[in-house]
Protein backbone atom coordinates (compact mmCIF):
# COMPACT_ATOMS: atom_id res chain seq x y z
CA UNK A 1 0.00 0.00 0.00
CA UNK A 2 1.13 3.53 -0.88
CA UNK A 3 2.36 4.71 2.35
CA UNK A 4 1.18 8.30 1.99
CA UNK A 5 -0.68 11.06 3.72
CA UNK A 6 -3.34 11.39 2.13
CA UNK A 7 -5.91 14.36 1.80
CA UNK A 8 -9.31 13.25 2.37
CA UNK A 9 -11.35 15.19 1.00
CA UNK A 10 -12.49 15.85 -2.65
CA UNK A 11 -14.37 19.30 -2.38
CA UNK A 12 -17.26 19.58 -4.59
CA UNK A 13 -20.35 22.31 -5.07
CA UNK A 14 -22.68 19.40 -5.69
CA UNK A 15 -24.68 17.73 -3.21
CA UNK A 16 -23.71 13.95 -2.68
CA UNK A 17 -21.68 13.64 -5.63
CA UNK A 18 -20.90 10.03 -5.95
CA UNK A 19 -18.74 8.04 -8.45
CA UNK A 20 -19.09 4.66 -10.03
CA UNK A 21 -16.81 2.83 -11.49
CA UNK A 22 -17.35 -0.95 -13.58
CA UNK A 23 -15.24 -3.55 -14.86
CA UNK A 24 -15.94 -5.45 -18.02
CA UNK A 25 -14.48 -7.85 -19.49
CA UNK A 26 -15.56 -8.44 -23.37
CA UNK A 27 -15.74 -11.97 -24.89
CA UNK A 28 -17.02 -13.15 -28.12
CA UNK A 29 -19.16 -11.16 -29.98
CA UNK A 30 -19.34 -8.26 -27.63
CA UNK A 31 -20.41 -10.33 -24.62
CA UNK A 32 -19.49 -8.22 -21.85
CA UNK A 33 -19.06 -9.69 -18.32
CA UNK A 34 -18.86 -8.02 -15.34
CA UNK A 35 -16.35 -8.05 -12.85
CA UNK A 36 -18.32 -7.55 -9.31
CA UNK A 37 -15.76 -7.00 -6.66
CA UNK A 38 -14.63 -4.16 -9.26
CA UNK A 39 -18.34 -3.16 -9.69
CA UNK A 40 -19.45 -2.24 -6.79
CA UNK A 41 -23.04 0.08 -7.69
CA UNK A 42 -23.59 -1.57 -10.69
CA UNK A 43 -26.30 -3.86 -11.19
CA UNK A 44 -25.57 -5.32 -14.71
CA UNK A 45 -24.42 -4.61 -18.42
CA UNK A 46 -26.64 -5.72 -21.20
CA UNK A 47 -25.56 -5.91 -25.15
CA UNK A 48 -28.48 -4.51 -26.88
CA UNK A 49 -26.89 -4.80 -30.22
CA UNK A 50 -23.32 -4.32 -32.36
CA UNK A 51 -21.70 -2.12 -29.47
CA UNK A 52 -25.04 -0.82 -27.52
CA UNK A 53 -24.68 -1.43 -23.75
CA UNK A 54 -27.73 -1.32 -20.80
CA UNK A 55 -25.91 -0.17 -17.74
CA UNK A 56 -28.17 -0.70 -14.97
CA UNK A 57 -26.85 0.95 -11.16
CA UNK A 58 -27.71 -1.24 -8.18
CA UNK A 59 -26.63 -4.69 -7.11
CA UNK A 60 -26.68 -8.27 -8.57
CA UNK A 61 -26.48 -11.21 -7.04
CA UNK A 62 -29.19 -13.49 -5.32
CA UNK A 63 -31.19 -10.20 -4.24
CA UNK A 64 -30.68 -7.82 -6.91
CA UNK A 65 -32.44 -3.88 -6.52
CA UNK A 66 -31.72 -1.38 -9.04
CA UNK A 67 -30.31 2.11 -7.48
CA UNK A 68 -31.65 5.36 -9.12
CA UNK A 69 -29.61 8.52 -8.63
CA UNK A 70 -30.80 12.39 -9.32
CA UNK A 71 -28.71 12.75 -12.51
CA UNK A 72 -25.56 11.89 -14.15
CA UNK A 73 -22.71 14.35 -14.23
CA UNK A 74 -20.37 12.16 -16.03
CA UNK A 75 -19.46 8.61 -17.95
CA UNK A 76 -16.63 8.32 -19.26
CA UNK A 77 -14.56 4.69 -20.21
CA UNK A 78 -10.97 4.01 -20.19
CA UNK A 79 -9.67 0.59 -22.01
CA UNK A 80 -7.22 -1.44 -20.25
CA UNK A 81 -5.40 -3.39 -23.15
CA UNK A 82 -2.14 -3.50 -24.55
CA UNK A 83 -2.99 -3.16 -28.38
CA UNK A 84 -5.50 0.24 -29.85
CA UNK A 85 -9.18 -1.02 -28.98
CA UNK A 86 -11.48 -2.18 -31.45
CA UNK A 87 -13.81 0.58 -31.02
CA UNK A 88 -12.06 3.12 -29.26
CA UNK A 89 -14.66 6.04 -29.08
CA UNK A 90 -18.04 5.85 -26.91
CA UNK A 91 -21.12 7.94 -25.93
CA UNK A 92 -24.11 7.91 -23.71
CA UNK A 93 -26.85 7.39 -25.97
CA UNK A 94 -29.80 8.15 -23.72
CA UNK A 95 -30.02 7.77 -19.60
CA UNK A 96 -32.93 7.53 -17.14
CA UNK A 97 -31.01 7.13 -14.09
CA UNK A 98 -33.56 8.92 -12.17
CA UNK A 99 -36.22 6.42 -13.01
CA UNK A 100 -35.16 3.52 -13.82
CA UNK A 101 -31.21 3.61 -12.83
CA UNK A 102 -29.67 2.97 -16.32
CA UNK A 103 -28.31 4.62 -19.49
CA UNK A 104 -27.14 3.35 -22.78
CA UNK A 105 -24.10 3.63 -24.24
CA UNK A 106 -22.44 2.86 -27.51
CA UNK A 107 -19.22 1.76 -28.46
CA UNK A 108 -17.81 2.80 -32.25
CA UNK A 109 -15.07 2.49 -34.34
CA UNK A 110 -11.99 4.93 -34.76
CA UNK A 111 -14.40 7.19 -37.13
CA UNK A 112 -16.74 7.74 -34.35
CA UNK A 113 -19.34 6.07 -36.22
CA UNK A 114 -19.73 3.23 -36.97
CA UNK A 115 -21.06 0.97 -33.97
CA UNK A 116 -18.64 -1.64 -33.21
CA UNK A 117 -18.49 -4.14 -30.11
CA UNK A 118 -15.44 -4.19 -27.85
CA UNK A 119 -12.40 -7.05 -29.23
CA UNK A 120 -13.00 -10.21 -27.25
CA UNK A 121 -10.29 -9.71 -24.13
CA UNK A 122 -10.97 -6.33 -24.04
CA UNK A 123 -11.36 -4.95 -20.87
CA UNK A 124 -13.01 -1.38 -20.36
CA UNK A 125 -13.20 0.57 -17.06
CA UNK A 126 -16.88 2.55 -17.35
CA UNK A 127 -16.49 5.54 -14.64
CA UNK A 128 -19.94 7.21 -13.73
CA UNK A 129 -20.41 10.61 -11.27
CA UNK A 130 -23.91 10.93 -9.91
CA UNK A 131 -25.72 12.97 -7.84
CA UNK A 132 -27.38 11.01 -4.53
CA UNK A 133 -29.36 14.27 -3.43
CA UNK A 134 -32.47 16.29 -4.33
CA UNK A 135 -30.49 19.15 -2.95
CA UNK A 136 -30.05 21.90 -5.40
CA UNK B 1 -32.47 7.29 -4.73
CA UNK B 2 -29.60 5.06 -4.58
CA UNK B 3 -30.06 3.87 -0.27
CA UNK B 4 -26.17 2.71 -0.26
CA UNK B 5 -23.49 3.40 2.40
CA UNK B 6 -21.34 5.77 0.09
CA UNK B 7 -18.10 6.37 1.24
CA UNK B 8 -17.64 10.37 1.97
CA UNK B 9 -13.91 10.80 1.11
CA UNK B 10 -11.81 10.84 -1.98
CA UNK B 11 -8.25 10.10 -1.17
CA UNK B 12 -5.82 12.51 -2.51
CA UNK B 13 -2.10 13.60 -2.19
CA UNK B 14 -2.99 17.12 -3.42
CA UNK B 15 -4.50 19.96 -0.91
CA UNK B 16 -7.87 20.88 -0.98
CA UNK B 17 -8.63 19.52 -4.54
CA UNK B 18 -11.84 20.54 -6.12
CA UNK B 19 -14.03 18.63 -8.38
CA UNK B 20 -16.65 20.82 -10.83
CA UNK B 21 -18.94 19.24 -13.46
CA UNK B 22 -20.08 21.63 -16.54
CA UNK B 23 -23.16 20.08 -18.05
CA UNK B 24 -24.03 22.30 -22.23
CA UNK B 25 -26.47 21.48 -24.56
CA UNK B 26 -26.04 22.71 -27.94
CA UNK B 27 -28.38 24.82 -29.57
CA UNK B 28 -29.12 26.96 -33.17
CA UNK B 29 -28.44 30.08 -33.86
CA UNK B 30 -31.04 30.92 -36.64
CA UNK B 31 -30.42 33.15 -39.67
CA UNK B 32 -33.21 34.94 -41.61
CA UNK B 33 -32.35 36.64 -44.80
CA UNK B 34 -35.48 38.69 -45.88
CA UNK B 35 -35.65 39.99 -49.93
CA UNK B 36 -38.09 43.15 -50.52
CA UNK B 37 -41.54 42.99 -51.26
CA UNK B 38 -42.42 43.24 -55.18
CA UNK B 39 -46.08 44.74 -55.89
CA UNK B 40 -46.86 43.43 -52.63
CA UNK B 41 -45.72 39.62 -53.19
CA UNK B 42 -45.32 39.86 -49.13
CA UNK B 43 -48.52 40.24 -47.94
CA UNK B 44 -50.43 37.61 -45.95
CA UNK B 45 -47.02 35.64 -45.92
CA UNK B 46 -45.54 34.27 -42.54
CA UNK B 47 -42.61 32.44 -41.85
CA UNK B 48 -41.72 31.04 -37.96
CA UNK B 49 -39.45 30.55 -35.47
CA UNK B 50 -39.52 28.30 -32.33
CA UNK B 51 -38.07 29.60 -28.55
CA UNK B 52 -38.04 27.10 -25.64
CA UNK B 53 -36.19 29.62 -23.03
CA UNK B 54 -39.85 31.08 -21.62
CA UNK B 55 -41.48 27.50 -22.33
CA UNK B 56 -39.39 24.76 -22.11
CA UNK B 57 -41.69 22.78 -24.09
CA UNK B 58 -41.61 25.47 -27.56
CA UNK B 59 -43.65 28.21 -28.19
CA UNK B 60 -43.24 29.11 -31.68
CA UNK B 61 -43.90 32.39 -33.60
CA UNK B 62 -45.43 33.43 -36.47
CA UNK B 63 -43.91 37.20 -38.06
CA UNK B 64 -46.53 38.18 -41.03
CA UNK B 65 -46.49 40.63 -43.09
CA UNK B 66 -49.23 43.33 -44.20
CA UNK B 67 -47.82 45.13 -47.05
CA UNK B 68 -49.39 49.27 -47.30
CA UNK B 69 -52.64 47.48 -45.20
CA UNK B 70 -52.88 44.49 -46.70
CA UNK B 71 -53.10 41.09 -46.01
CA UNK B 72 -54.17 39.56 -43.17
CA UNK B 73 -52.82 36.78 -40.15
CA UNK B 74 -52.84 33.18 -41.25
CA UNK B 75 -54.92 31.13 -39.35
CA UNK B 76 -51.99 29.51 -36.94
CA UNK B 77 -54.21 29.13 -33.53
CA UNK B 78 -51.19 27.40 -31.89
CA UNK B 79 -48.83 30.17 -32.90
CA UNK B 80 -47.66 33.52 -31.01
CA UNK B 81 -48.79 35.97 -34.04
CA UNK B 82 -46.19 38.84 -34.59
CA UNK B 83 -47.74 41.55 -37.68
CA UNK B 84 -44.66 43.24 -39.55
CA UNK B 85 -45.82 46.39 -41.19
CA UNK B 86 -44.07 47.10 -44.38
CA UNK B 87 -45.12 49.41 -47.69
CA UNK B 88 -45.32 47.68 -51.04
CA UNK B 89 -42.07 47.84 -52.91
CA UNK B 90 -40.08 47.50 -49.20
CA UNK B 91 -36.27 46.96 -49.94
CA UNK B 92 -34.71 43.26 -48.19
CA UNK B 93 -33.15 45.58 -45.76
CA UNK B 94 -36.26 47.60 -45.35
CA UNK B 95 -38.25 43.82 -44.37
CA UNK B 96 -35.27 42.63 -42.39
CA UNK B 97 -35.86 46.51 -39.86
CA UNK B 98 -39.26 46.17 -39.73
CA UNK B 99 -39.23 42.29 -38.63
CA UNK B 100 -36.50 43.07 -36.47
CA UNK B 101 -38.57 46.41 -34.74
CA UNK B 102 -41.87 44.24 -34.65
CA UNK B 103 -39.84 41.70 -32.61
CA UNK B 104 -38.60 44.14 -30.43
CA UNK B 105 -41.92 45.80 -30.10
CA UNK B 106 -44.20 43.00 -29.16
CA UNK B 107 -43.57 42.89 -25.25
CA UNK B 108 -46.97 41.15 -24.72
CA UNK B 109 -45.20 38.55 -25.80
CA UNK B 110 -42.34 36.26 -24.73
CA UNK B 111 -40.47 36.22 -27.89
CA UNK B 112 -37.73 38.74 -26.02
CA UNK B 113 -37.15 36.15 -23.23
CA UNK B 114 -36.57 33.74 -25.79
CA UNK B 115 -34.67 35.24 -28.36
CA UNK B 116 -31.73 37.76 -28.82
CA UNK B 117 -32.09 39.48 -32.11
CA UNK B 118 -29.34 41.77 -33.00
CA UNK B 119 -30.38 45.27 -35.02
CA UNK B 120 -29.84 44.49 -39.14
CA UNK B 121 -27.52 46.14 -41.59
CA UNK B 122 -28.19 44.11 -44.11
CA UNK B 123 -31.10 41.69 -45.18
CA UNK B 124 -29.97 38.76 -42.45
CA UNK B 125 -31.44 38.89 -39.16
CA UNK B 126 -29.40 36.31 -36.91
CA UNK B 127 -31.89 35.20 -33.93
CA UNK B 128 -30.10 33.91 -31.25
CA UNK B 129 -32.18 31.14 -28.92
CA UNK B 130 -31.43 31.52 -25.24
CA UNK B 131 -33.26 28.25 -24.57
CA UNK B 132 -31.67 26.05 -27.16
CA UNK B 133 -33.77 23.93 -29.78
CA UNK B 134 -32.77 22.85 -33.11
CA UNK B 135 -33.78 23.86 -36.63
CA UNK B 136 -35.86 26.69 -35.07
CA UNK B 137 -36.36 28.93 -37.88
CA UNK B 138 -38.68 28.16 -41.00
CA UNK B 139 -40.59 29.47 -44.01
CA UNK B 140 -44.56 29.64 -44.09
CA UNK B 141 -46.38 26.75 -45.88
CA UNK B 142 -47.09 26.52 -49.66
CA UNK B 143 -48.98 29.73 -50.79
CA UNK B 144 -48.11 31.25 -47.71
CA UNK B 145 -44.22 30.98 -47.68
CA UNK B 146 -42.37 34.20 -47.88
CA UNK B 147 -39.46 33.00 -50.21
CA UNK B 148 -36.60 34.01 -47.40
CA UNK B 149 -33.54 32.36 -47.01
CA UNK B 150 -33.72 29.81 -43.36
CA UNK B 151 -30.09 28.76 -41.59
CA UNK B 152 -30.03 27.06 -38.78
CA UNK B 153 -26.01 26.41 -37.48
CA UNK B 154 -25.39 24.88 -34.31
CA UNK B 155 -22.80 27.53 -33.02
CA UNK B 156 -24.68 28.24 -29.59
CA UNK B 157 -23.63 26.83 -26.17
CA UNK B 158 -26.24 26.63 -23.64
CA UNK B 159 -25.13 26.16 -20.19
CA UNK B 160 -27.42 23.79 -18.00
CA UNK B 161 -26.67 26.28 -14.63
CA UNK B 162 -28.81 23.96 -12.49
CA UNK B 163 -25.44 20.63 -13.69
CA UNK B 164 -23.30 23.02 -13.84
CA UNK B 165 -22.16 24.62 -10.04
CA UNK B 166 -18.96 26.56 -10.27
CA UNK B 167 -18.93 26.99 -13.69
CA UNK B 168 -19.69 31.14 -15.02
CA UNK B 169 -20.05 30.08 -18.87
CA UNK B 170 -19.11 28.45 -21.82
CA UNK B 171 -19.26 30.01 -25.13
CA UNK B 172 -18.13 29.53 -28.31
CA UNK B 173 -14.97 31.51 -30.10
CA UNK B 174 -14.45 29.98 -33.24
CA UNK B 175 -14.98 26.13 -34.79
CA UNK B 176 -14.84 23.84 -32.17
CA UNK B 177 -13.22 26.54 -29.93
CA UNK B 178 -14.83 27.08 -27.00
CA UNK B 179 -14.02 28.77 -23.72
CA UNK B 180 -15.28 27.40 -20.37
CA UNK B 181 -15.05 30.14 -17.29
CA UNK B 182 -15.41 29.24 -13.80
CA UNK B 183 -17.51 31.02 -11.32
CA UNK B 184 -20.89 32.10 -11.09
CA UNK B 185 -22.99 32.62 -14.25
CA UNK B 186 -25.34 36.15 -14.23
CA UNK B 187 -26.99 37.82 -12.35
CA UNK B 188 -23.64 37.72 -9.71
CA UNK B 189 -21.52 36.97 -12.68
CA UNK B 190 -18.54 36.17 -10.64
CA UNK B 191 -15.05 34.42 -11.98
CA UNK B 192 -13.21 31.60 -9.62
CA UNK B 193 -9.89 31.29 -9.63
CA UNK B 194 -7.63 28.40 -8.48
CA UNK B 195 -4.53 27.11 -8.33
CA UNK B 196 -3.94 24.27 -10.95
CA UNK B 197 -5.95 22.46 -13.22
CA UNK B 198 -5.15 19.02 -12.48
CA UNK B 199 -7.76 16.81 -15.21
CA UNK B 200 -10.72 17.51 -17.49
CA UNK B 201 -13.04 14.98 -18.85
CA UNK B 202 -15.37 15.23 -21.37
CA UNK B 203 -18.34 12.86 -22.91
CA UNK B 204 -21.69 13.17 -25.28
CA UNK B 205 -24.58 12.60 -24.70
CA UNK B 206 -26.73 11.99 -28.18
CA UNK B 207 -28.84 9.76 -29.74
CA UNK B 208 -26.53 9.02 -32.42
CA UNK B 209 -22.87 9.25 -32.52
CA UNK B 210 -21.68 12.67 -31.57
CA UNK B 211 -20.27 15.20 -34.46
CA UNK B 212 -17.55 16.04 -31.59
CA UNK B 213 -16.56 13.09 -29.77
CA UNK B 214 -13.06 14.31 -28.57
CA UNK B 215 -12.01 17.38 -26.69
CA UNK B 216 -8.56 18.60 -25.41
CA UNK B 217 -7.78 21.73 -23.59
CA UNK B 218 -5.73 23.93 -26.03
CA UNK B 219 -4.97 26.26 -22.87
CA UNK B 220 -5.64 27.23 -19.50
CA UNK B 221 -5.24 30.45 -16.75
CA UNK B 222 -7.31 28.82 -14.64
CA UNK B 223 -5.27 30.53 -11.99
CA UNK B 224 -5.21 34.07 -13.19
CA UNK B 225 -8.74 34.36 -15.40
CA UNK B 226 -10.65 31.51 -14.65
CA UNK B 227 -10.70 29.90 -18.10
CA UNK B 228 -10.09 26.96 -19.72
CA UNK B 229 -9.49 26.90 -23.79
CA UNK B 230 -11.09 23.59 -25.62
CA UNK B 231 -10.61 22.62 -28.86
CA UNK B 232 -13.66 19.92 -29.70
CA UNK B 233 -12.99 17.45 -32.20
CA UNK B 234 -14.30 15.08 -34.75
CA UNK B 235 -13.10 10.98 -34.33
CA UNK B 236 -9.78 11.62 -36.02
CA UNK B 237 -8.67 13.83 -33.21
CA UNK B 238 -7.67 17.14 -34.86
CA UNK B 239 -10.53 18.11 -37.34
CA UNK B 240 -12.44 20.90 -34.96
CA UNK B 241 -15.96 20.34 -35.04
CA UNK B 242 -18.96 21.78 -33.35
CA UNK B 243 -21.72 19.61 -31.83
CA UNK B 244 -24.50 19.13 -33.75
CA UNK B 245 -27.82 21.05 -32.06
CA UNK B 246 -29.09 18.92 -28.89
CA UNK B 247 -25.82 16.89 -28.35
CA UNK B 248 -25.38 17.17 -24.68
CA UNK B 249 -21.97 17.76 -23.58
CA UNK B 250 -20.43 16.58 -19.98
CA UNK B 251 -17.15 18.20 -18.50
CA UNK B 252 -15.74 16.79 -15.49
CA UNK B 253 -13.19 19.24 -14.12
CA UNK B 254 -10.52 18.59 -10.99
CA UNK B 255 -8.91 21.89 -9.85
CA UNK B 256 -6.20 22.67 -7.17
CA UNK B 257 -8.23 25.19 -4.78
CA UNK B 258 -4.72 25.45 -2.22
CA UNK B 259 -1.83 27.26 -2.39
CA UNK B 260 -0.19 24.31 -0.28
CA UNK B 261 2.16 22.31 -1.84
Amino acid sequence: MANRWFTQWLWALEKNPAQLWAYVTFGSSGAPTLSGINSKGIRSIVRNSTGNYTVTFGVSGGNPVTDTYNALYFASRRFLRATAPAAPHFYVVSEDVRATGTLVIQFTAANGSTATDPASGEIVRLQFRLKTSTAK
Amino acid sequence: MANRYFNQFNWSLEKNPVVLFANVTQGDVSTVTATGDTAGSLAGTFFRIDGFAADPAGTTYMFWFKVSGSGTSPATPSDVAIEVDITTGATAATVAQAIYDAAIAATTTTFNQDFTLVDPTTGALVFTSLGGGCANAHDGLSMYSTGFAFANAATHPILNASKSLGIKSFARTGAGLYTLVLGTPAPTSVVDLYNRLFFVGYSVVSATAPVAPLAYVVTETVSTTGAINFKLTAADGSTAADPACGEVLQFEIYLKNSTGQ
